[in-house]
């Protein structure tokens, strides 16, 4: 076999780690679903070690095997020999699309738009013209909202997009200064993610002000585009690296950089990770790395701010919430406590934890799409723990994540609303 | 052997074109187990969802003779669900339910592709535990503990999985079904099948049910850790402990090699200068559990412990069981490929075995690390290699092969747990008589006379 796997190379001292033992099957919402060895940790981990030894094809086949993968990072986290199975994936899936290229769906998606913030910024406002045709969500007007890269969605026949009114950049100056009476104590970048700039835009706003409230002067740069993950989960890290050359000229100007959404946060602090090529690029992506905080950590970590002096909004008062942890958020930045403590200490909330709240939404990005019957089966799962706790409330940090849960917990008639964790308060 | 055309259209009439697989990438996938060395692909997987379609596979692979491997969550360590002539593998991961559990008559009723980590948990909620214990419980499913009789820290105490099996639905290789057993725990109706076919690694049919025999959940456990300057000292400690009529939960043993890994991967202030250490359990009532406790303390300080640690709380114990968890973890991470054994030997003879070990990593100069369940002699001599390194791997197996013979001649077995599949094939006529073997094969050939059941296992 003559197919150059480079990304794979890189990998080939850690590939032999797997020793076979299966127990990945337990953890992996995929297999779990599927209940067959192709789509497992251990199963990858044999394809790829045949790659490597030239025994195995970049076949499409293989690649539907390696992107069968919500990348929830559950087999690795509890996997007795650490294998490196993320990493084994994403480089297959690299290698696999540098030989065979992007499906077309999602090349034109990537190529045009996520590469072009304008330009996706337009064609959103030309989708959210015309979505008034398309039929509504009988009563649930707002709370059922989808991706833009439902460009590509649209095509498969999924549900339709409620996409905002109004984007972030039309709502949010490009700085925000701390209101008056607040000392200013330190400038930061805010860098929004598509979901947040398109679909939740009232969750950027909101993370602007209370940034500002905490006296920090909010600094919006126009020129960010996508934080990549779409792109570098599907194996284009060409492409990868060009949304994060952009992004992190764009956020140079600042020591610290916030964002919302837990996947935008774990996809910028790896940059460096996945996309190194060049001494350049790995010393800019390594101090790029360095300035990302999610809004939980940066709260609680870097300020560390009181929980018992957050006020939660009159409407959630008296409230029962549970947290769901987005895999982006619990397993790649290892934040778990700091939400909880927060949910547990603050005054005007009951919080109960939901059975395997570190479990995977099913959410994934386009895996949601392309193998939609496991998605909503992991999805189902995610509801059914969400049941169990009787909660008023599901309280998460991510718009991915959000969207796939509001979704289920609309198509089976659930009371619960689903909100980001800034929401709940003043 | 090339598959019989007539197969595959057959076999998609009887569970449908979503439940056959015939892909390379799919058969790749059915190829080994978590074995090192054993890779065979099959013809077609098939994932039958009832005992009819078992059934009438079954009979179709009879009358083409075609291999049928069985095969579930593919944890095995013996090369057991390895299709090595090819043929069928017949995957019973979709037959998944907890068909009843009982709390007035102590038993379940399980398919055989309920996971063992899955049928405790619903136990647990019951008050009620299955005890045998295989270390690939989160993956293991309930048709391979069965056709494996698998055991594991728990079968100082508890037994393993033969002393559990009340009863059987099974295929047999012509596809007939028959019900063997009751749900009764006593049963003295002629021959006792259930016995029989547990353990009997794929090779006489499949499991589609088990009536399996449950215990109360013992409602008190407590943790404690010996460390010794010498690890046959550890391994003499295990019978002098039980022959004071005192029956832990588990003993484990771990040696310096892999304490020290332990204290790399996850600091916890281990002992790395000791030479083992023995990692005790008691379960029960809480009153026996303080007694049985404090009884082997003390004696462990009468039989040259330096240290005795007591874990105080259970998040204090389930750090010495996840370090014993890790120690597994450590031995494979360590080298590209690892020859784990499971010899296992009369208690008194623990403390010969294990200086056996230590000699002959002197002589070989390679390395041989043990951990394993010492409480019932069944301990894990660990070879580190390379399948790639034919030499240090012919060496390994060597190595390897004279710990089985100085077992054998212990009074020992080859194999505590994992089974002979392909791994210890090569070993049976070392370790049981010519006739005790034929009565073996007859019994094969009775049942399966065409040997399309699992070929190639057990004897070769």
């Amino acid at each position: 076999m003559t197919t150059p796997t480079p990304e794979l190379d890189k990998l080939r001292d850690r590939s032999r780690q797997c020793m076979k033992c299966g127990f990945c099957a337990f953890f992996c919402p995929v297999y779990q679903e599927e209940l067959t060895e192709s789509s497992v940790a251990r199963g990858r981990q044999m394809f790829a070690r045949k790659v490597l030894k030239g025994e195995q094809e970049l076949t499409p086949e293989l690649a539907d095997r390696f992107n069968r993968c919500t990348l929830c990072r559950m087999c690795e986290t509890m996997c007795p020999a650490k294998a490196p199975t993320t990493d084994l994936v994403l480089a297959t899936r690299a290698d696999l699309v540098a030989a065979n290229g992007l499906p077309f769906t999602k090349n034109a998606a990537f190529k045009v738009f996520l590469k072009n913030r304008a330009l996706l910024a337009a064609a959103v406002k030309w989708a959210s013209w015309w979505q008034w045709m398309l039929p509504n969500t009988e009563g649930r007007e707002g709370r059922v909202r989808h991706l833009p890269t439902v460009l590509e969605g649209l095509s498969q026949g999924r549900q339709i997009p409620n996409l905002a009114p109004k984007q972030l950049r039309q709502l949010l100056p490009e700085v925000i200064e701390p209101p008056p009476g607040v000392e200013t104590k330190m400038k930061v970048g805010f860098f929004s993610g598509c979901s947040t700039e398109f679909l939740y835009p009232e969750v950027g706003e909101k993370l602007a002000h209370t940034l500002a409230a905490q006296g920090c002067e909010v600094h919006f740069p126009r020129a960010q585009g996508c934080c990549g993950t779409p792109v570098i989960t599907s194996g284009d890290f060409e492409l990868g690296r060009e949304l994060a050359d952009n992004n992190v000229e764009a956020l140079a100007d600042y020591d610290v950089v916030i964002t919302g959404c837990a996947t935008c946060s774990s996809s910028l602090k790896e940059y460096d990770h996945y996309l190194s090529d060049t001494p350049e690029r790995k010393a800019a992506y390594e101090a790029f790395g360095k300035k990302i905080r999610g809004v939980s950590e940066f709260f609680f970590k870097d300020l560390e701010l009181d929980p018992t002096k957050f006020k939660v909004k009159k409407e959630y008062r008296g409230s029962k919430v549970t947290w769901h942890d987005p895999c982006h958020l619990v397993r790649y930045q290892g934040i778990k406590d700091e939400p909880r403590n927060l949910l547990r200490a603050v005054d005007g909330l009951e919080y109960v934890e939901m059975p395997n709240a570190d479990r995977c939404c099913g959410m994934a990005g386009t895996f949601t799409l392309y193998y939609y019957d496991t998605a909503r089966g992991i999805t189902g799962k995610k509801a059914d723990g969400i049941a169990a706790t009787n909660a008023d409330i599901v309280v998460t940090e991510c718009p991915g994540c959000i969207m796939q849960i509001t979704d289920i917990v609309a198509q089976r008639e659930m009371p619960q609303q689903v909100l980001h964790i800034l929401e709940l308060f003043e | 052997m090339a598959l019989d055309p007539a197969v595959l259209p057959r076999l998609t009439e009887i569970v449908g074109n979503e439940n056959v697989f015939t892909d390379p990438e799919d058969l790749e996938s059915y190829a080994y187990d978590a074995t090192s060395l054993w890779v065979h692909a099959p013809d077609v997987v098939v994932f039958p969802i009832e005992t009819e379609q078992i059934s009438a596979i079954m009979k179709l692979a009879n009358e083409t003779k075609t291999p049928v491997t069985p095969r579930g969550g593919g944890t095995n360590v013996s090369g057991g669900s390895v299709p090595i002539q090819g043929g069928i593998v017949l995957c019973t991961t979709r037959m998944n339910k907890i068909v009843e559990i009982s709390k007035e008559n102590m038993i379940a009723i399980v398919e055989p592709g309920v996971v063992l980590m899955n049928l405790n948990i619903a136990l647990a909620s019951r008050g009620l535990m299955f005890p045998p214990d295989p270390q690939s419980f989160v993956g293991a499913t309930m048709g391979g503990v069965v056709a494996e009789n698998s055991g594991g820290p728990a079968g100082l105490k508890y037994g393993v999985t033969k002393h559990y099996v009340l009863g059987l639905e099974w295929v047999l290789p012509d596809g007939d079904v028959i019900q063997i057993g009751a749900t009764t725990t006593k049963n003295r109706t002629g021959y006792d099948l259930p016995m029989l076919f547990t353990g009997s690694e794929g090779t006489l049919g499949i499991m589609t049910k088990a009536i399996l025999k449950l215990i109360p959940k013992p409602p008190a456990a407590r943790t404690m850790a010996a460390v010794f300057g010498d690890v046959t000292e550890a391994g003499s400690l295990v019978f002098k402990v039980l022959s004071e009529g005192i029956v832990p939960g588990k003993i484990e043993l771990l040696d310096n090699w892999v304490i020290n890994r332990i204290e790399e991967m996850m600091p916890m202030g281990l002992p790395t200068d000791a030479d083992a250490m023995l990692l005790f359990e008691f379960d029960g009532a809480a009153e026996a559990v303080d007694r049985e406790l404090e009884r082997t303390s003390q004696i462990c300080k009468d039989n040259g412990a330096l240290e005795v640690m007591i874990a105080e709380t259970p998040e204090e114990a389930l750090k010495y069981w996840t370090a014993r968890k890790a120690g597994f973890a450590a031995v494979f991470g360590k080298a590209p490929t690892t020859l784990a054994e499971d010899v296992t030997v009369p208690r008194d003879r623990i403390p010969d075995l294990l200086r056996v070990c230590k000699e002959l990593q002197e002589e070989t100069g390679i390395t041989i690390v043990v951990l394993g369940h010492a409480g019932d002699g069944n301990l894990h001599p660990a070879i580190l290699t390379d399948e790639e390194d034919a030499e240090h791997l012919a060496r390994a197996q060597d190595t390897m092969h004279r710990i089985f013979d100085a077992a054998l001649e212990m009074g020992g077995v080859v194999s505590g747990e994992h089974g002979v599949g392909l791994e210890k094939r090569q070993f049976m006529t070392k370790a049981v008589s010519p006739r005790v073997l034929n009565i073996m094969k007859d019994i094969k050939k009775l049942l399966d006379p065409n040997e399309i059941m699992n070929p190639g296992k057990i004897w070769e």
